[in-house]
């Protein structure tokens, strides 16, 4: 490969290669229940994904929604639908 | 940056940067309890029962809940692990799976699993920056490699420990619905039915039976089916004889969360499945007329708001706690909406393989 990096262990086998990963994660935030969030300084890439996860809820008897949100350019905004029913939410992205 | 290290690939975007705590093998977590949540059942009156069944038809199951814990260093700031399933079984006949809980528990994660009932629980592959690790999970003894440091002198990445390695992802949805259909009278099955949705995990090359995923669960549906019956009748007791009237209402419902499955190497499946069921019922008789009793009877389930309230007089506070007892979790009726669902646009996931990290 012309760039990137590959690094081996003590036996030369590749413990990491820039090249065989797709998906690099390239930051992470959680976002408190029931609040609105931006985050500044995301990296860019051309292809980017955000994966929710629901925290400290199972889902009982409340409507537990998960925090929407938008990505544009290196900001990240997130936010509640609803102002008492929306759970803590970890947000991952991820870049190709 | 004034120090550090910044690796970039072929198209100059930064994959390490000293500066970010990257995310590393911590383990596998380790299964402590295996549950269900109770088929939930309850009404004000046993009387004018309709002759056909009316209580939880036997193929509608609940989901099994698998609990782990994930031995680590938490604190109120840690960010969450994410945590790979290793299912049990792929295909088209595999059980759905996912997350549908991660929370801290005093310095280590917990993570419930909720699976189609009757299969194998899933292995489940977690990931978190090195200093949210144990010292030995964080420690290696090979001496090659790259490990980083930030400004305050953590590790950052460190190649030995297993970076988290990533060989596909796409994004999924979830149906709409976890059961399409009617169910008639008191013939009720609100089981999932759903057709299941696809999406291409854009993997090539590995064999399914090594892969796997990164897709907690966000979605959930709850789905309801009501019927009603009314009937009048003669009590013969000499000079106190009367004409009587009366009305029944019944409410089964459901309550599922999102699950996903790996129906091969190139495609991942969204669908359902059910974390918890019930049946209600209120029996009204007087003698004011028909109408009047069936009215009476179906007004608790006519709206959201007045179902609740007598799912607390049919099931009652003591017995839903007695049903809940030694099961692990969290008692209540999970019936949150009706005939609905949250959170099922929108579901990004990531796959890996197991034999990066065993």
């Amino acid at each position: 490969m012309a760039y990137g990096l590959v690094i081996n262990n003590a036996s030369g086998n590749a413990m990491y290669s820039s090249q065989d990963s797709t998906w690099t994660l390239l930051a992470y935030y959680t976002t408190a229940a029931n609040t609105n969030a931006t985050y500044t300084g995301v990296p860019i890439m051309s292809s980017r994904l955000v994966t929710r996860q629901m925290l400290n809820q199972v889902t009982g008897d409340d409507e537990a929604y998960a925090h929407s949100y938008s990505l544009s350019g290196s900001t990240l905004t997130t936010t509640a639908p609803s102002s008492t029913d929306t759970v803590q939410t970890f947000f991952a992205v991820w870049g190709k | 940056m004034a120090y550090g290290i910044s690796a970039k690939n072929d198209s100059g975007e930064v994959i390490i940067d000293s500066a970010f705590e990257h995310y590393h093998f911590a383990g596998k977590a380790g299964l402590f309890s295996t549950t269900r949540v109770p088929a939930l059942s309850g009404g004000t009156d046993t009387q004018h029962s309709p002759s056909s069944p009316t209580g939880l038809n036997g193929s509608q199951v609940n989901g099994h809940i698998f609990k782990y814990s994930l031995v680590a260093r938490a604190n109120s700031n840690s960010p969450a692990p994410m945590c790979f399933i290793k299912p049990s079984s792929t295909g088209s006949s595999a059980p759905y799976a996912a997350i549908v809980l991660v929370e801290r528990y005093g310095v280590n994660w917990h993570i419930w699993i909720l699976q189609t009932y009757g299969y194998t629980a899933p292995q489940v592959y977690c990931f978190l920056p090195l200093k949210e690790m144990t010292a030995s999970a964080a420690a290696s003894s090979d001496v090659y490699g790259l490990k980083t440091y930030n400004s305050a002198g953590d590790v950052t990445f460190n190649s030995s420990i297993r970076p988290l390695k990533v060989i596909g992802g796409g994004t999924a949805t979830s149906p709409s619905l976890a059961h399409t259909g009617t169910s008639s009278g008191y013939s009720v099955n609100l089981s999932v039915n759903v057709s299941p949705l696809n999406f291409s995990t854009g993997v090539s090359g590995t064999a399914v039976s090594d892969m796997m995923y990164y897709c907690p669960s966000i979605s959930h549906s709850c789905q309801e089916h009501q019927a009603n019956s009314s009937g009048d009748g003669f009590q013969a007791q000499g000079s106190n004889s009367f004409f009587y009237s009366w009305g029944r209402g019944d409410l089964w419902w459901c309550f599922y969360r999102g699950a996903f499955r790996l129906s091969s190497s190139s495609n991942l499946q969204s669908s359902y499945v059910t974390y918890a069921s019930g049946h209600v019922w209120k029996a009204v008789e007087n003698t004011s007329g028909i109408l009047v009793a069936l009215a009476a009877a179906i007004l608790a389930f006519a709206t959201f708001g007045a179902t609740l309230p007598f799912f607390a007089i049919a099931i009652g506070s003591t017995a839903l706690t007695s049903a809940f007892t030694n099961t692990g979790v969290a008692s209540g009726y999970y019936y949150p909406y009706k005939n609905d669902s949250r959170n099922n646009s929108n579901n990004p996931f990531m796959i890996s393989k197991a034999s990066y990290y065993d």
